[in-house]
């Protein structure tokens, strides 16, 4: 079966080439949705700007530098605390954030010297701090306000302080997306090379695309630490904003979520050699794997399956208590973009599950490649999908649950169907052998939980609807 | 033999995330890198490995990807060093085809990243 064009998408057909069904004999060459071009005009999507790739997903993670956005409040406000990254700073980078506020009158006449007046408060007001990130919105870059004279100015002027400039406003691009691709281009450009780490393990990585979601970032630092290697740079969960100018001595860079922060990856292998190891950190098979081969890299494979071992003894009598309870169970997967291929493989082969319907935000070809690779026959495949799509898929494939965001989420649960954040991880963390069992977890308490009978009781009938 | 190059080809599609790096040269160096060190690893138990990182990368995925199949496809073991080496050469040219060659991927060919 090719392309489907859902019934709501009668009067967009356009949206046929982002819904796909795969069949028996088909692969990446025979059909792959478009992904990453432009929403189409009618279609009511759910992406994110570019600013908030860049702020909300990437620059917001650091643990110890100030958030300066420069554009309306609610540019700040709704890139703020929705994000479940943690960090060992008292969870600073959770706790705050700061805007220049600009109104009218700062967009006729330019919101320079508010920028500036805005960013020594900030300074002053954590003197503790000596980071900045700056980011510029859609109202301060039509004003065509030159954020980078005003960081170099004030780093003048304080002489302490190192200001980095994100010149990524929402209308940027297609989606979210952009903003990731422009955050790390912009620090590999600006930032990468002007420290230099302290080194003491012979053993040296870079974690690339991993946002301390819940403390996953935690969980792999802990991995790495009892492995004896020295973590460089976090990008970006509990991530150093020193720590990350030092990026380039590493010997290796772990990726894991290669949409978001694939690009410094490849930046940091083209220009310093370092090469970019992928990893799935989710699922015990996957992470396993993952370990075995940063231990074969450094000639410690002892290590990581000492540590595969402790952790496997430890978790895996939980998982199976889980997997025999979750075996046969219809997911849907409708998340950002590179989970869907990260997880697929994972729930089918490790808990028995099917997945049954995949659906991405801001994922680009590359991730419909994996995850349709990964991905079952029948199983749809849909690109920047929208709410009146998902409730005819929901009427097709009766999933027994739903991992999305908070939004659909919320539309699911009106539906009576379980639905987990896969994006914030409910109770997570999800990563590495203790992360999955929470996975299990969350997804059998959701799966199995007494409220869904009791929701669709009426209260107002004697009979309570049944 | 074409039933086998596409259980491997098929499996390794399925598992390994190098083949889906984000431009042609990125897969090309991988997809070349990698099944050439699995390969020696397959026919002579051991392969040559230079000082620099990307050559040790491609080791450590080639020497993933060879436990990894042998153990859940035995017939390879039974096959003698030909045998090996020109199935594992179907396969690197069915996924220099699927992955690159034939890609629906129009970034692919983007001139950077």
């Amino acid at each position: 079966m090719p392309f489907v064009l859902f019934r709501c998408d009668e009067v967009i057909p356009e949206r046929e080439k982002h819904c796909y069904v795969k069949s028996p004999g088909e692969d990446i060459v025979t059909y792959l949705p478009a992904a990453n071009i432009a929403t189409i005009p009618g279609t009511l999507t759910e992406r994110g700007c570019a600013y908030c790739g860049a702020k909300l997903v990437i620059g917001g993670a650091i643990k110890d530098c100030i958030q300066m956005i420069h554009g309306p409040v609610g540019c700040a406000y709704n890139t703020w605390h929705t994000k479940r990254y943690l960090s060992d700073n008292n969870d600073f980078q959770l706790k705050h954030v700061c805007s220049t506020d600009m109104k009218e009158s700062h967009i006729v006449f330019g919101g320079m010297d508010r920028l500036k007046k805005s960013i020594k408060e900030a300074f002053a007001a954590y003197p503790e701090i000596k980071r900045m990130i700056v980011y510029i919105t859609c109202a301060t870059a039509l004003i065509g306000d030159d954020i980078d004279a005003i960081a170099r100015e004030v780093e003048e002027e304080l002489g302490d302080v190192d200001i980095f400039c994100v010149k990524c406003p929402g209308f940027a691009g297609v989606s979210q997306s952009k903003g990731h691709h422009e955050f790390n281009m912009e620090w590999m450009r600006d930032k990468v090379g002007e420290c230099e780490p302290e080194i003491w393990s012979p053993y040296t990585v870079n974690i690339i695309g991993e946002y301390n979601i819940q403390g996953d970032g935690f969980i792999m630092e802990n991995y790495m630490k009892r492995m004896g290697i020295q973590v460089i740079g976090h990008f970006t969960g509990n991530g150093s904003y020193d720590l990350l100018r030092g990026m380039h001595r590493a010997k290796l860079n772990v990726v894991i979520c290669a949409r978001s922060a694939g690009y410094i990856a490849n930046e940091l292998k083209r220009r310093y050699g370092i090469p970019r190891l992928d990893i799935d950190p989710w699922g015990f098979d996957y992470i396993a794997e993952g370990l075995r081969k940063i231990g074969t890299f450094f000639g410690i494979e002892d290590r990581a399956e000492k540590l595969i071992a402790e952790e496997t003894a430890k978790w895996r009598p939980k998982l199976d208590w889980y997997k025999e309870r979750l075996a046969g169970k219809k997911i849907c997967i409708w998340t950002g973009g590179p989970r869907l291929w990260h997880w697929v493989k994972a729930f089918e082969d490790e808990l028995g599950m099917r997945v049954v319907a995949m659906s991405c935000k801001f994922g680009h070809p590359d991730d419909f490649e994996k995850a349709i690779s990964r991905g079952r026959e029948g199983t749809i495949y849909i690109d920047d999908g929208n709410e009146l799509e998902f409730f005819e898929v929901i009427e097709k494939v009766k999933p027994d649950i739903i991992y999305t965001g908070p939004r659909v989420g919320d539309l699911v649960k009106k539906l009576h169907i379980p639905y987990l954040d896969g994006h914030g991880e409910h109770n997570g963390p999800y990563m590495g052998f203790e992360g999955f069992v929470h996975m299990a977890r969350d997804m059998y308490n959701a799966i199995y939980s007494k409220l869904w009978q009791l929701a669709k009781e009426d209260i107002r009938r004697k009979d309570n609807g049944r | 033999m074409d039933d086998r190059v596409e259980e491997l080809y098929s499996y390794i599609q399925s598992r390994c995330l190098w083949q889906f790096f984000p431009r042609e040269w990125d897969r090309r160096a991988n997809i070349e890198g990698i099944l050439e060190k699995a390969i020696e690893l397959l026919t002579e138990g051991e392969c040559q490995v230079s000082e620099t990182l990307l050559d040790r990368y491609f080791y450590v995925e080639a020497k993933a990807l060879v436990i990894d199949v042998k153990s859940r496809f035995p017939w390879l073991n039974e096959l003698n060093k030909a045998e090996k080496r020109a199935i594992m050469e179907e396969v690197k040219k069915k996924l220099m085809e699927v992955m690159v060659v034939k890609s629906l991927n129009p970034e692919l060919r983007l001139s950077g990243y």
